[in-house]
C-alpha cells in the first residue's frame, strides 16, 4: 500500500485529504506543521508528499527543498482556501520554483485530488 | 654667376673648370667692414652654383678684418658638391624616412641610388611604389618623406565577461483582452518593469576568451611580436553559481535571486534590493527576500517567498510574503498586507474610510504578531497577537490577544470598530467622549466563529440550490418528455455534485466547531476609561455602557459578565 504524508495546518484540509485518499486505498499520516511533517518524513518513507504554503511554523516553499535534500518523493503543493486575500498564484509558482512536482489550488475536489495521486503514484 | 664678380673691397672667383669658388680681396681706398652673411645673401643674390662653405667663409672674413690695408689675398670658400640621398629608420623599424640633399655642380641622385641605399640599409618591406620615388628623386631636395612603413602587429583581447541576461527591451506588456472583443484592451505596464530576477538554472553570463593578436613586420621586413591577450580565470560565486556543464565558460544561476555581473564573472543575490517599486519596477514576485530603500508606490503588487523591508511607506498597493514583513515608514490607503510571519509597522497604518469595487479592503493578515505605531480604518487579522503602540480608530482587529497603547503617554484608545481576541483585549480607554460605537469580544475564536459563520451561510445556499433542483426534478417528472428525460438527468448530476457539496461544509462545520474550545479566562482590562457607546461581548453575553467607566477589568461569570476594579 502507498504511504503518502499530508502536511497542513489547517485540520478541516487535512482532514478532507485524509478521508478522501484513504478511501481511495492509500495509507495516509497527517502532520499538523512543517516542522512535524519534516520529522515524520525523516522517519518514515513515503512514496508522496502533499503539503500547504502558508504555514506558521515553516513555509511549504522552504519545507519542499528540505524533503527534497533527503530523499526524492513527489510532492504536490497546495494553497489557497482560507485566506482568500493571498494571490495564491504566486504561492504555487514558488513552491514549483522549490521542486514541487505539482500544485493546486484550494478548494480542491476529490475527483482532481485522486486523479493527481494515482498518477504520480503509477 | 659670372666667373669673376669684383665688389668694393672683396670679388669671387670661379676655376677654370667651374668646380671651386674663390674669395679674394680688392684694394680699397676706404675701410671696408663684411660679415660671412653678408657675404653668402651676395653670393646667393649672384646665384653661385657651388657649395659656399660657411667654415672657409668665416675664415676668409677674419683674415680680410685682419689684414693691412695693402695685402691681397684668395681664399678657396666654395667647390662643387654631389648630391646626397640618406634614408633614416625610426627607432621600432616600422618607419623609413627618405633625405635628399640637392647637389652643387656634382652628381645627382637618381632613382637607382634610393634603391641601393634602400638595398644597403636592408629595408625591403613596405616600400611606396617606383612611381612615388620617382617623383621625390626628381625634386632632388627631399626633407624627411616617409617611403617605407612596417605592419603594426596587432595585440591580442583579454578574456572578458559578456552578459547572458535578458534585455529589458525583450519584455513586452501583458495585454489583458476585453471580453466583448471591442477596443478596450487593457496594456498592463504594472507587469512591465525593468527588474531582472533569475531561476536556478538560468544563463547569466559567458566568458569570452582572450585573443592571440597577429604579429606585425618592420620595414626590414623582420617579425615584430604582438602583445597576446591575457586568459582572466572565470569566478565562480559557489553560493549562488556554478559552470554550465556543456560550456565550461558559462555561468548558470544555481539560486533564485537578482543577478549582478562582474568583471570577472557574475553572482546571484538571494535579496533583491531596490531603491523603490513604482510603474519603473513594475509589479514585483521574487523567491526570496526583498529590501525597498523608498515606497511601494500606489497600485504596485510585491510579493516575496522569505521576509519584505521596506524602508519608506507603503501606498494603496498590496505586499505578499511568506517570511515578515518590516515597514519603517507608514502604509497609506488601500493597502492589504498578507504574511505569513509577523508584520511591523514602525510609524502606522491609515487606511481609506471610503472603498469603491476596484480598490483594496485596507487590510492586515498575518499567521503571527502584528506590531503597529497606531492604526486607523483598517482590518487586521492575526492568528497571534496584535499590539498598538498608540491607538485603534475605526479598525476591525482579531487576534488571540489584542493590547492597544503599550508606549503611548496619552490615554491611547480602541475607539470605534470592533477588537474581538480570543483571550485578552487590553486598552487604557475604551470608545470615546462622543459615544463612538465600538464593540470589545472576547472568549470566542474570531478566526473559528467567522469560519462557522461563513460555512452556514454557504451551507444555507448550498440548500437553498438543492431545494430549488428538487422542485424542478418534480415538475419535469409530472411531463415527462424526451428532452426533459435529458434535463431530469443534467439536474440529477447537478443534485449530487450539491449534495457532495453540501457534505464537505458539514464536514468543515464538524471540523471549525470541534476546533471551537472553551476558552477559559477571557477578559478585557481597561487601564483608564470606558465611555458610552461601548459594547462589551464575552462569550455570549453582552454589557453596554450606560454611564462612563473608570478602571475596570471585565470577566465571565456564570453565564454573565463580570467587572471588577482594575488595580494596576
Amino acid at each position: 500500500m502507498k504511504n503518502i504524508l499530508v502536511i497542513d495546518d489547517e485540520n478541516i484540509t487535512r482532514a478532507l485529504i485524509q478521508i478522501c485518499l484513504t478511501d481511495a486505498g492509500y495509507l495516509v499520516k497527517v502532520a499538523e506543521s512543517g516542522k512535524q511533517g519534516l520529522d515524520f518524513f525523516k522517519a518514515e518513507k513515503f512514496d508522496l508528499v502533499i503539503t500547504d504554503i502558508l504555514m506558521p511554523d515553516k513555509t511549504g516553499v522552504e519545507l519542499i527543498p528540505e524533503l527534497l535534500e533527503i530523499y526524492e518523493v513527489p510532492i504536490i503543493a497546495i494553497s489557497g482556501g482560507r485566506r482568500k486575500t493571498f494571490n495564491s498564484d504566486h504561492l504555487l509558482e514558488s513552491a514549483q520554483t522549490s521542486g514541487a512536482t505539482v500544485t493546486l489550488k484550494k478548494p480542491i475536489s476529490n475527483t482532481v485530488l485522486c486523479q493527481t495521486v494515482n498518477k504520480l503514484l503509477s | 654667376m659670372e666667373d669673376v664678380i669684383i665688389k668694393n673691397g672683396f670679388g669671387f672667383k670661379l676655376s677654370e673648370d667651374k668646380q671651386k669658388l674663390f674669395a679674394f680681396t680688392v684694394p680699397s681706398a676706404t675701410p671696408i667692414d663684411i660679415s660671412p652673411s653678408m657675404l653668402k645673401e651676395q653670393l646667393k643674390y649672384e646665384k653661385c652654383p657651388l657649395y659656399v662653405d660657411d667654415f672657409l667663409l668665416a675664415e676668409f672674413v677674419s683674415r680680410f678684418q685682419a689684414k693691412k690695408a695693402d695685402e691681397e689675398f684668395e681664399l678657396e670658400v666654395g667647390y662643387a658638391k654631389d648630391a646626397v640621398c640618406e634614408i633614416h629608420l625610426n627607432k621600432d623599424k616600422m618607419k623609413a624616412s627618405l633625405w635628399l640633399i640637392p647637389s652643387f655642380n656634382g652628381q645627382k641622385i637618381t632613382l637607382q641610388d634610393v634603391k641601393n641605399e634602400l638595398a644597403q640599409q636592408g629595408v625591403t618591406f613596405g616600400l611606396v611604389s617606383d612611381d612615388v620615388l620617382s617623383e621625390l628623386v626628381n625634386r632632388e631636395e627631399v626633407d624627411n618623406v616617409v617611403i617605407a612603413e612596417g605592419a603594426e602587429p596587432v595585440n591580442g583581447v583579454d578574456s572578458y565577461i559578456v552578459s547572458l541576461l535578458p534585455e529589458a527591451a525583450d519584455k513586452v506588456p501583458v495585454i489583458h483582452k476585453s471580453e466583448k472583443n471591442d477596443d478596450n484592451d487593457v496594456v498592463n505596464y504594472r507587469e512591465l518593469g525593468d527588474i531582472l530576477v533569475v531561476q536556478e538554472g538560468d544563463l547569466l553570463a559567458e566568458k569570452l576568451p582572450a585573443t592571440k593578436g597577429l604579429s606585425g613586420t618592420n620595414v626590414l621586413g623582420e617579425s615584430v611580436a604582438q602583445k597576446e591577450g591575457q586568459n582572466l580565470p572565470l569566478s565562480v560565486d559557489s553560493k549562488s553559481t556554478r559552470l554550465n556543464p556543456e560550456n565550461k565558460n558559462q555561468l548558470i544561476s544555481s539560486i533564485t535571486g537578482q543577478p549582478v555581473i562582474t568583471e570577472s564573472g557574475a553572482y546571484v543575490s538571494p535579496i533583491l534590493h531596490l531603491d523603490s517599486i513604482d510603474l519603473s519596477t513594475g509589479n514585483v514576485r521574487f523567491d526570496g527576500s526583498i529590501v525597498v530603500a523608498k515606497n511601494v508606490e500606489t497600485g504596485m503588487s510585491v510579493f516575496a517567498s522569505k521576509d519584505i523591508v521596506i524602508e519608506g511607506d507603503i501606498i494603496n498597493s498590496k505586499i505578499e510574503c511568506l517570511g515578515d514583513l518590516f515597514v519603517k515608514g507608514n502604509v497609506i490607503g488601500n493597502s492589504q498586507l498578507m504574511v505569513n510571519g509577523k508584520v511591523q509597522v514602525k510609524n502606522g497604518a491609515q487606511g481609506c474610510q471610503e472603498t469603491a469595487p476596484l480598490l483594496l479592503t485596507p487590510r492586515i493578515v498575518a499567521l503571527s504578531n502584528v506590531i503597529l505605531g497606531f492604526v486607523e480604518n483598517f482590518i487586521v487579522e492575526s492568528d497571534s497577537n496584535i499590539v498598538v503602540e498608540q491607538y485603534a480608530l475605526n479598525c476591525n482587529l482579531m487576534a488571540e490577544n489584542i493590547e492597544v497603547g503599550t508606549k503611548s503617554r496619552k490615554a491611547s484608545s480602541i475607539a470605534g470598530g470592533i477588537a474581538w481576541a480570543t483571550n485578552l483585549v487590553k486598552a487604557p480607554v475604551l470608545g470615546n467622549s462622543s459615544a463612538l460605537p465600538t464593540k470589545i469580544c472576547v472568549g470566542l475564536n474570531p478566526r473559528i466563529q467567522l469560519a462557522i459563520e461563513e460555512t452556514e451561510t454557504l451551507l444555507e445556499r448550498n440548500k437553498k440550490k438543492q431545494d430549488n433542483v428538487r422542485n424542478t426534478l418534480t415538475y419535469l417528472e409530472q411531463h415527462e418528455t424526451p428532452s426533459n428525460a435529458k434535463k431530469k438527468m443534467q439536474l440529477n448530476f447537478i443534485l449530487s455534485e450539491l449534495e457532495s457539496e453540501a457534505n464537505v461544509y458539514n464536514l468543515e462545520l464538524k471540523s471549525y466547531k470541534s476546533e471551537m474550545t472553551f476558552i477559559e479566562n477571557p477578559k478585557i482590562i481597561v487601564g483608564q476609561k470606558v465611555n458610552l457607546g461601548t459594547t462589551i461581548q464575552i462569550r455570549k453575553s453582552f454589557w453596554k455602557a450606560q454611564e462612563p467607566l473608570a478602571k475596570v477589568t471585565f470577566f465571565p461569570e456564570k453565564g454573565s459578565i463580570k467587572l471588577i476594579k482594575y488595580k494596576s
